[in-house]
């Protein structure tokens, strides 16, 4: 442990009048340049900034937070800030997972929390909408009182916000039934960096030129704040039903999903665990659970945590302990949940388990379904003891067409299984493809050798995901970690929204240097002549 | 003072939780600012031990958001005790004198009072503890009016002084206080006022039904966020008094010599009522309690008291204390500890 430094509080930059605009807009309550605000929005969740966290290193400081309360309060700060040229990266709970959250450059973060809960239930068109600071839990608990549910469960539902969720195009756990944020996005409203404020037409669907909506969904703060979005909901489901197979290798799992999916069923929940997963998490509640290696590895957990400690570390700091592990297990878990319309679930669940039988795969029953959904949110809880034993964990989100998946999927456990412990699953199924989820971990002889690790490791992903054709991001967004490879997957595109954020963001303060787009505003080329 | 393998094993395992409780937390809703979420707040105890942040003034203030109402614990899956370690990173703080400074200078005031440590009020918590061993809930702290009006010190103090002798100590935000307007003053909350309804369905969240001894004013402010209330107004009839009429009316007012009663008197179309005698420590229920038939009474208290010694402590007015004393509830007026050396 590092001795104290009195002097690690870096003053703040702001000018005297920026302050006084700032005070003068937001009120006593609502600006703030006290170190203890400012520090404590200076890390998003991106697992690089939590391994500097650890070795005691200090995060670049925002120069001031702002907590405003309405649009007109959101707007006075990004035209103070371009007047002044100060960066803005707005912030709900700083849960993203790629440092498109961090205010790396400084600046104002604009925090906005105080700016929460839902402004209109409209139960006829099913219609909700919600300011963007509102915490994805309390939302849907509110919505539930009254009967209804967004549908959208993401597992950082706990410690997100709806803004982050639009701004990063977020994606629930029961996505193949209900859609991903942005197919249950109606209407957005929000402020462009020059201070304009928007609200689109929440219509169900309209041709009246390009939908902008989608301009702003997955912007991450670079094209200004979402300040609240109309979203569809639906009746809380009549009927639940839980099943669950065991598939002998990823190969006839996800050949299983995507028949299921071309006949058109649409679980609320498919998630097939490769075998390191099915053993490490996913074998909860299932027959499995009763094979000698897991009952072993779950009575030394619980006599010797030390112990258990121990081999957590053999194992998953050694990728070759881990590729032994997993020549000796077999098996991969399916789990599928359905909701919604008891007729219509009971009917999506015969079509699964025509599928699954067909290919071959074992019936485990409800229990591992209904035990992954009971304890849906808990390996989220998971990451952070290992973090502090010393690990990196993160995971890689990346989708392609099942033409391409199994390709996809043993080229990324084989390109980086040298180095680190790669376990993964299939989620957010489509009838066209595909999301993998990639779990890593890895640890190296000390601090600096674990980061190292890390950056290479993530070079290589990305690397490896462009090779196959995959996007690089299914839901996680692209933050700083992911930059690389915007140019690659986007092209000539990135020319083009550069020139949109020059029109709208004449200063460049929009969370500048994040998504691809540069630090700075481009040359007058870009700009149309701002 | 620093803290024990466990808890240190907590703060690191919080430090890098992606804060997972944040939902629950009744305070980071209220504040709507990341420097109150749980996991900063913990945390903070890492960055102080790495010296990213250093000790001062701003720590010490930053421990204090926490109102130990286990919110976070209860939905944590490694269970980690944020209360208790936050309550240790406060007696940190102090340690290092940087814990509140009201508080600091109340605890001064209680020291000189009662003695080092709390002096003859520490015996009897001290005694009290064991019974307070493996309780889930906190002390809750839910002061009478009148503790209020001796300034928010007053709980400040009471707090820390708690904190001293080993409790857990909860205590509802400003924010969540009841819609009385003197208490909204005294504790500078009157900005917050159209809130406080919101602000009291988490409290009636976490602690379930609320028993409210005060003004029929602010029993209406409960009911109104939805908590269920019982008063003593909804005893009067099972005693089988008769509300409402002038000489009952009159009569609680002259026993209850209190600003909410003297509304009340008012309201009922009394002429005049009297404000009151010399400033009591009761909340009002005494008065009000030696109205009704002793057994009603004495069935509530006793229901009363098997709740609250199943959930846990509250910290009320002298009389109160002593009826649920005897349901075998620790119960402490915090005015008292304070107006007593006064």
């Amino acid at each position: 442990m590092k001795e104290p430094d009195a002097g690690t509080v870096p003053a703040s930059r702001l000018s005297e009048a920026a302050r006084g605009l700032f005070a003068a807009a937001l009120g006593e309550r609502g600006f703030s340049t006290g170190a203890l605000d400012r520090f404590s929005v200076a890390r998003d969740l991106w697992p690089r900034e939590l391994l500097r966290s650890r070795a005691g290193e200090a995060p670049v400081w925002p120069d001031a937070v702002v907590w405003p309360a309405d649009d007109v309060q959101v707007a006075a700060v990004y035209r103070i800030a371009t007047q002044h040229r100060i960066p803005v990266v707005p912030v709900g709970s700083s849960s993203g997972v790629c440092g498109g959250a961090m205010p790396d450059r400084g600046g104002i973060v604009l925090d906005l929390k105080r700016h929460e809960g839902i402004e209109e239930l409209d139960p006829v068109s099913l219609l909700c909408r919600v300011r963007a600071g509102t915490n994805g839990e309390r939302l849907e608990r509110e919505l539930s009182r009254h009967g209804f549910t967004l549908g959208h469960f993401p597992s950082s539902i706990y410690c997100s916000t709806v803004g982050g969720w639009v701004a990063a195009r977020s994606a629930g756990q029961l996505s193949t039934r209900y859609g991903k944020i942005e197919d249950m996005v109606v209407a957005l409203r929000g402020v462009l960096p020059d201070g304009t404020t928007y609200a689109t037409v929440p219509s169900p669907r309209s041709a009246f030129g390009p939908d902008f909506k989608h301009l702003v969904m997955g912007s991450e703060g670079t094209l200004g704040a979402v300040t609240a979005a109309t979203f569809r909901v639906w009746p809380e489901p009549a009927a639940r039903r839980f099943r669950a197979f065991l598939a002998p290798g990823v190969r006839a799992g996800t050949e299983a999903i995507r028949r299921i999916l071309r006949r058109g069923a649409r679980p609320a929940a498919v998630r097939l665990y490769d075998e390191l997963d099915t053993w490490i998490i996913g074998s909860r509640g299932s027959k499995r659970d009763a094979s000698p290696l897991k009952q072993a590895a779950t009575a030394v957990k619980a006599a010797l945590p030390g112990l258990a400690r121990v081999v957590q570390d053999m194992v998953l700091g050694s990728p070759r302990m881990v590729k032994a592990v997993e020549g000796m297990l077999h098996g991969c878990l399916l789990i599928l949940t359905f909701e919604g319309d008891p007729t219509l679930t009971a009917a999506e669940e015969r079509v699964a388990a025509e599928e699954c039988l067909a290919l071959g795969l074992s019936d485990q029953g409800e229990e591992p379904a209904r035990a992954w959904f009971a304890h849906r949110y808990a390996v989220s809880f998971k990451l952070s003891p290992l973090i502090a034993d010393g690990f990196f964990v993160d995971t890689f989100e990346v989708a392609a067409p099942w033409s391409d998946l199994a390709a996809l999927y043993e080229g990324v456990r084989s390109g980086l299984g040298g180095e680190v412990a790669v376990m993964a699953h299939f989620s957010h199924a489509y009838p066209e493809g595909c999301s993998i989820y990639f779990s890593l971990a890895g640890k190296g002889a000390g601090e600096d050798e674990t980061r190292a690790l890390y950056d290479r490791t993530w070079k290589r992903a990305l690397e490896l995901a462009g090779r196959h054709g995959a996007t690089r991001s299914h839901h996680h967004g692209v933050g700083l970690l992911k930059q690389s490879g915007m140019a690659g997957e986007h092209g000539a595109f990135m020319r083009a929204l550069a020139g949109f954020k020059a029109a709208v963001d004449p200063a460049w303060i929009a969370n500048p240097g994040k998504l691809g787009l540069p630090a700075s505003a481009p040359g007058p080329c870009l700009t149309g002549g701002t | 003072m620093s803290l024990s393998k466990e808890l240190a094993r907590a703060v690191e395992v919080c430090a890098y939780c992606p804060s997972l409780c944040r939902f629950a937390c009744p305070v980071e809703a209220s504040e709507g600012r990341e420097a109150a979420s749980p996991r900063f707040m913990v945390g903070l105890l890492h960055h102080l031990g790495t010296g990213v942040f250093p000790w001062g003034p701003e720590a010490g203030e930053a421990f204090g958001y926490c109102d130990g109402c286990g919110a976070c614990q209860s939905v944590c899956d490694h269970g980690n005790p944020v209360p208790r370690i936050l309550q240790r990173a406060r007696a940190m703080a102090r340690d290092r004198g940087f814990g509140s400074g009201r508080a600091n200078r109340v605890l001064e005031h209680l020291a000189a009072g009662f003695g080092p440590g709390g002096g003859v009020l520490a015996g009897p918590l001290r005694e009290a503890r064991p019974e307070l061993q493996g309780r889930a809930a906190p002390l809750l702290v839910w002061p009478s009016d009148r503790c209020l009006e001796a300034g928010p010190e007053t709980l400040t103090a009471t707090v820390a002084f708690l904190e001293g002798l080993g409790f857990q100590v909860a205590l509802p935000r400003p924010e969540e206080y009841a819609p009385s307007a003197a208490w909204a003053r005294v504790l500078g909350a009157e900005p917050l006022a159209a809130e406080l309804g919101k602000r009291l369905a988490s409290v009636a969240a976490r602690h379930g039904e609320i028993f409210c001894e005060e003004p029929a004013e602010v029993a209406a402010g409960f009911a109104g966020a939805g908590s269920r209330v019982r008063t003593w107004w909804d005893v009067i009839p099972e005693a089988g008094l008769r509300p409402g009429e002038p000489a009952t009316t009159r009569f609680l007012c002259e026993a209850l010599p209190d600003p909410g009663m003297r509304r009340i008197g008012l309201a009922a179309g009394l002429e005049e009522v009297t404000e009151g005698g010399a400033p009591h420590l009761s909340s009002g229920g005494q008065g009000l309690l030696d109205l009704l038939v002793p057994e009603a009474a004495q069935g509530l208290r006793a229901r009363l008291a098997r709740r609250l010694a199943g959930e846990g402590v509250l910290v009320a007015s002298p009389w109160s204390a002593r009826w649920l004393r005897e349901g075998g509830v620790l119960a402490v007026d915090p005015g008292r500890l304070v107006t007593r050396k006064s």
